[in-house]
């Protein structure tokens, strides 16, 4: 039997430039409020000059395997919903902010009316069959989208053949970020 | 050297977590000074019996618990963001989140509460007002005895679990919190019971003392293992320590926390035990604020406990 769809996102860091694309049109394609981020550019420089390294890294919520967000929302609100992505429903929650508090990504803020937001992994648009809109943009294609229990798919020939990291792996949240470098 | 930045701004997230405030503190400590306040008069009936010689401070200071529980739940209503969405938190029960115990703890801890007050305030002309309630309530008195040490010590325990069970915060997610939350808890229910005594009878008095004396003792030893604790987890946890020892939180935690709270009432209720001074609400007092600043300092140092992991990672 075909195991169910798991939607993960595989970035090569060392292509990316850190132009910020992803971000606006994130911030474009989901209404995101002004002065607040579903996805963010992190930047780390290593080494003392001149033997200095750079690494730009797109960074959002990491759709973990184990959510420690969903395990503590005490109304159920936040949900793993279809594909492992997980998800608020916004209905549902009450601002008590307690998956703000469990995620060690911070990945998620409290929209100014009333309710927590985070990255959907675009699900709007997976589900009419369109790539998440920061992947669609990325002008160095270092995000890659699919599912990783399809066979057929680049994701899982990427997991499968190259060397890859996740972030905070160690508190058990099992992260669907998987960072490789580019060949 | 490494040098991290990020576009990321988001409020109330960067530069450091600050969800919770003084609201959820003031919470933690009401909700902690009721579980006290049940616990140590569920077990004083308990193994006492309902007798019609309790003492009046017992029966006065008891019929504040569901009072402050109200207050406390107030608080925690104002922290809600979507106040409007607080009746989910009754139409579903999530078994992995403390949050969602809680809720349903706080139900259960007023009639268990209410019914104890019933029975020990049975002779007072406002239970009188309900006819034959309290004959109809005692002849479950030892349950409910015991039901009030029981959800009294949920109530003291969950809010510590609820903060440990975030991974994410070095300094909350540390299993011995828990107990430290209940004792200290246990601690600022007898301190606020002693403000109700009028120091007349000796002997009531000094037991009062020395098990008033026990429990700052045990006080310390739970800090004492809660430390140890994280020192001796994991290398983020071990660098959360440095909050209140060296840290913004250091100042504080050793005043308010180690020396109000703990070892000026450990001295003044010695030096009451070997009868050299004679002090009635200054010894509560300062273990009632011990107890806020410890909840308040836990509240905002495990806040940014993920932040002081990160720093020092990048320090050299």
């Amino acid at each position: 039997m075909a195991k169910p769809i798991r939607y993960v996102m595989v970035i090569e860091s060392d292509k990316c430039v850190g132009c910020a694309a992803c971000v606006f049109a994130c911030k474009q394609e989901n209404g995101v409020p002004e002065g607040f981020t579903r996805d963010w550019i992190e930047q780390e420089v290593r080494g003392v000059f001149p033997q200095l390294t750079m690494e730009n890294r797109s960074q959002r919520c990491q759709h973990c395997d184990h959510p420690p967000c969903v395990y503590n929302c005490p109304t159920g609100a936040s949900h793993i919903g279809k594909g492992g992505v997980t998800l608020v429903d916004r209905d549902w929650c009450t601002g008590c902010k307690a998956c703000i508090a469990a995620c060690p990504y911070d990945a998620r803020y409290l929209h100014p009316e009333g309710f927590v937001d985070k990255c959907t992994f675009c699900n709007h648009r997976v589900e009419v069959g369109l790539e998440p809109a920061c992947v669609t943009v990325c002008p160095t294609n270092c995000l890659h989208f699919g599912d990783v229990n399809d066979p057929n798919s680049k994701v899982r020939h990427m997991v499968r053949t190259r060397k890859w990291r996740t972030q905070k792996g160690e508190l058990g949240t099992k992260p669907q970020l998987y960072w490789v470098e580019s060949q | 050297m490494n040098e991290l930045t990020s576009t990321r701004n988001n409020p109330l997230i960067d530069p450091n977590l600050s969800i919770w405030g003084a609201d959820v503190a003031l919470y933690l400590f009401l909700g902690g000074l009721v579980a006290g306040i049940m616990v140590l008069t569920g077990m004083y009936f308990f193994l006492r019996g309902i007798k019609d010689d309790t003492p009046a401070f017992i029966r006065n200071a008891m019929l504040a618990s569901p009072i402050l529980l109200s207050l406390g739940m107030f608080f925690l209503f104002l922290d809600l963001e979507n106040k409007w969405n607080l009746f989910w938190f009754y139409l579903s029960f999530q078994v992995t989140s403390p949050m969602s115990w809680g809720a349903w703890i706080l139900i259960v801890i007023y009639p268990v509460s209410i019914a104890m007050i019933v029975l020990a305030n049975r002779d007072r002309w406002w239970v009188n007002w309900f006819p034959r309630l309290a004959e109809r309530v005692a002849p479950y008195w030892k349950g409910i005895a015991l039901a009030n040490v029981v959800t009294g010590a949920l109530l003291g325990l969950y809010t510590g679990i609820l903060l440990s069970s975030f991974t994410a915060r070095p300094f909350w997610n540390n299993g011995v919190l828990a107990p430290v939350f209940l004792i200290s808890g246990i601690s600022t229910g007898a301190a606020f019971m002693i403000l109700f005594h009028d120091g007349s009878d000796i002997r009531e008095k000094e037991e009062l003392g020395l098990m008033k004396l026990g429990l700052i003792l045990s006080e310390v030893v739970a800090l004492l293992l809660f430390f140890s604790s994280l020192l001796t987890s994991a290398g983020n946890q071990q660098s959360s320590v440095f909050l209140v020892m060296g840290g913004p939180y250091t100042g504080v935690f050793w005043v308010l926390v180690i020396g109000v709270g703990l070892l000026l009432p450990l001295l003044l209720q010695s030096l009451e035990i070997l009868h050299r001074i004679e002090s009635r609400f200054m010894m509560p007092a300062m273990v009632l604020a011990g107890g806020l600043a410890l909840r308040a300092i836990v509240v905002h140092a495990g806040q940014v406990s993920q932040s002081v992991a990160a720093l020092q990672e990048v320090l050299p």
